[in-house]
């Protein structure tokens, strides 16, 4: 029986699977390898009510908050670095409570849940976020979302019955690091600490480290060492940018994976957003390069330039001065009318396709309100094409090295 | 509990640090510095605030600590040390990255020039679980909107009645709190699993309170007796140190000091304007309520060396060390000329 070709156009993988209200892990990290070619589809196709994912990848977050999509949004960080201490229109957004809810998570502890949900376990063990008052914020509990409805379902698909859960370790903290060893013990005689660099909480010997584990007497009212339980991360869709994509769907990401493997893979569907589809034969010589099985990929979508404005690793810089435009005009996302004006040029801006984008849009960006006068101005004067061009990375580096970036 | 279970990091005291910041020769010729120096408008013999944060930064990692770092004044100090007198030091980042030795500065812990020459660039798990929850982070070094008495760090918002910590699916208000900051990132599992913090912000009463709004990163302790990290089950670390833009406080959880004392002023710097921008009572290392008048060490002064390193070795372009604080704005609006301090030593 002939498979049926999974590869297929934006607006087909659109809106067959975005859908409002159901969990959309949008892969890459700030500035780099941004999946942004599916969020402008989203936006030329105005889907409203938008559940976003990502662990610290603010960047399609802040696309789908400026062009007022957002509703939900589950992530660890919405800095824009060096450019920007907070992406502006995620936080009045928030504050003003146009995005209803905001379930907050540090990378490490969103990283685990999706490697739990990388690989199908029913959770993930680690100790971030414990004393924290990350613990105690649970908006999707406080909201009624988790747990099961009157069906004995799921209240929402997506959402895990808890947050975490925090217990005693049964195995009396013996997988923790660095691991106890007792050079009087008949079996370990003379042995020496562990060889990791953390000591604290060692004895002076540096062997003993239960007593201050064994302390922890809160949460479960027992004084004994304690293990966070995170469930896995089952996001409805994830999409990702990647360099290669086979026409069966195998992938290579080079340079930073970010968090995009194990999101990729922690999905229900996946779709592969990429620079170029090439023969499966091509990544298949040196299958060890390659990240993303294809029976994991419901979708690819071939979409050159899909990470402008970030870095595509090897292939393309991110275009700082666009960075320099847009936190001029997201000053504006301070007022209702103004967020209503930011959310025009993103509908504008996207064009209608992703080649008239590149083509026609790229370079040419404006904004105006009130007293925000924005506009894209870089060295060359550049637009479309000449200025994606300028962006090629240098292979050795695999960034463009002399690249003006003006603070 | 024995206080000496606590093995402390060692930080380095004011007399290691000017005995091998004396010993540090650049190599870089006055000449050439000189040229560099007009060429940008920036005095060779005067620092300015961010300067003097980066270099009092870097003369604080213990030798050959490995850093996980963030983007900004965290770059500038390891990048820095790493030239002058902790050559051995590694910088671990959250996108995968173990350590790399920059040749362009990055504008994100995402940004691929900060992989450049890294022994390995794996994925954000491998950054906080092979790389740190395994054991191989000492020290992370991280920024924050509010810092308290016991180095909790608040990255996550500020609000004030009727608006209440939760976005309006559930504030009951229709909006959200009354401020967002970034979120966490990677600020809680850093200053969970390392040894020490080092913490870099600017001091401002508001952002100095007793007790910070949202504990996003905890510090040694919630708060005093039965609040510590370890009561809550935290494994390691509970070292902190906060470098601002006044001075440099450290706690001692070694000996069951788990608040911030001072440990000196920066030049040029009163110990009033100290007092005055922290909502505690200041104490000093033995416990000393410390008064405007009382005499206390100053940070060591920059050195030619270093500057002329980091200057034009670290951030050539000036990038970050472009960067003015809020008191070094305000100065130059008072006094018509930027606020510069004179080189001692």
């Amino acid at each position: 029986m002939a498979e049926a070709s999974k590869i297929m156009s934006i607006k087909e993988a659109v809106s067959k699977f975005v859908k409002p209200h159901r969990a959309w892990v949008v892969g890459g990290f700030g500035y780099t390898r941004t999946n942004a070619s599916i969020p402008r589809e989203v936006i030329r196709q105005n889907i409203p009510n938008l559940y976003l994912q990502t662990n610290a990848g603010a960047t399609p977050v802040m696309m789908m908050a400026g062009a007022g999509q957002l509703d939900w949004i589950e992530m660890t960080y919405i800095g824009l670095e060096t450019i920007q201490p907070v992406s502006y229109e995620i936080r009045k957004g928030l504050e003003d409570g146009d995005i209803s809810a905001y379930m907050l998570f540090s990378n490490y502890s969103w990283a685990l849940r999706t490697q739990a949900g990388r690989f199908g376990m029913q959770f993930a063990t680690g100790m971030t976020d414990i004393g924290s008052d990350l613990i105690e914020y649970d908006i999707f509990g406080k909201a009624g979302l988790r747990g099961k409805n009157e069906k004995g379902m799921w209240v929402h698909p997506d959402i895990p019955p808890a947050r975490q859960v925090i217990i005693d370790d049964p195995f009396d903290g013996w997988g923790l690091r660095p691991h106890q060893y007792d050079p009087e013990n008949k079996w370990s005689q003379g042995d020496v600490p562990d060889t990791t660099w953390n000591k604290t909480a060692a004895e002076e010997d540096g062997i003993f480290y239960e007593k201050l584990r064994k302390q922890a007497n809160k949460y479960t009212g027992k004084a004994a060492v304690k293990a966070v339980l995170y469930p896995p991360a089952i996001p409805y869709l994830a999409t990702t940018h990647v360099q290669r994509c086979g026409n069966k769907g195998t992938a290579r990401i080079e340079g930073l994976l970010v968090p995009d493997v194990e999101q990729s893979l922690s999905a229900k569907y996946l779709v592969i957003a990429t620079e170029k589809v090439v023969p499966e034969e091509e990544l298949r010589f040196r299958p060890s390069e390659n990240q993303i099985p294809m029976i994991h990929v419901d979708a690819i979508v071939e979409t050159p330039w899909g990470g402008y404005p970030t870095n595509v690793t090897y292939m393309y810089d991110y275009d700082w001065m666009w960075w320099k435009f847009y936190i001029q005009a997201n000053r504006a996302a301070d007022t209702p009318d103004g967020r209503k004006a930011l959310a025009d040029y993103w509908h504008d801006i996207v064009g209608k396709d992703e080649w008239d984008f590149l083509q026609n849009k790229v370079g040419t960006d404006k904004f105006e309100f009130g007293k925000i006068k924005a506009k894209y101005e870089c060295p060359s004067g550049a637009t479309g094409f000449a200025r994606l061009y300028e962006l090629i990375a240098d292979t050795k580096y695999g960034y463009k090295p002399d690249q003006y970036r003006p603070i | 509990m024995s206080k000496k279970a606590i093995i402390p990091v060692h930080i380095p005291t004011v007399e290691e640090i000017e005995a091998r910041v004396k010993s540090f020769n650049s190599g870089i010729s006055d000449t050439d510095y000189e040229a560099y120096c007009k060429e940008n408008d920036v005095p060779p013999e005067e620092f300015t605030t961010m300067e003097l944060l980066a270099i009092a930064s870097s003369t604080m990692i213990p030798n050959g600590a490995s850093m996980f770092i963030g983007t900004g004044l965290p770059v500038l100090t390891m990048t820095l040390a790493q030239h002058t007198i902790n050559s051995e030091a590694i910088i671990v980042m959250e996108a995968g990255m173990l350590d790399p030795h920059f040749e362009h500065i990055p504008v994100s812990v995402a940004d691929i020039r900060g992989a450049y020459m890294a022994s390995t660039a794996l994925s954000m798990m491998d950054s906080f679980g092979t790389y740190e929850q395994r054991g191989y982070v000492t020290g992370g070094g991280l920024g924050g909107a509010e810092y308290d008495e016991y180095g909790n760090i608040n990255a996550t918002g500020l609000w004030e009645a009727p608006r209440n910590q939760w976005t309006s699916i559930a504030s009951g208000t229709g909006k959200g709190p009354n401020v967002i900051f970034t979120g966490s990132g990677g600020s809680n599992p850093i200053g969970t699993q390392s040894d020490f913090i080092l913490s870099v912000m600017v001091q401002e009463k508001r952002r100095f309170p007793y007790n910070v709004q949202f504990k996003t990163t905890l510090g040694a302790a919630r708060g005093p007796e039965g609040e510590s990290r370890w009561d809550y089950g935290v494994p390691r670390g509970g070292k902190g140190l906060m470098v601002s833009d006044l001075c440099i406080m450290e706690n001692f959880p070694e000996e069951g000091i788990y608040d911030m004392r001072l440990r000196s002023v920066h030049p040029d710097v009163s110990l009033k304007d100290v007092i005055d921008n922290v909502m505690w009572e200041l104490k000093d290392k033995s416990g000393k309520v410390l008064k405007p008048t009382d005499d206390v060490p100053t940070t060591p002064s920059p050195s030619h060396e270093q500057l002329k390193v980091l200057r034009m070795i670290v951030d050539p372009t000036r990038i970050y060390l472009k960067r003015k604080t809020v008191r070094e704005v305000a100065y130059e609006k008072e006094h018509g000329k930027p606020w510069r301090v004179k080189v001692k030593g």
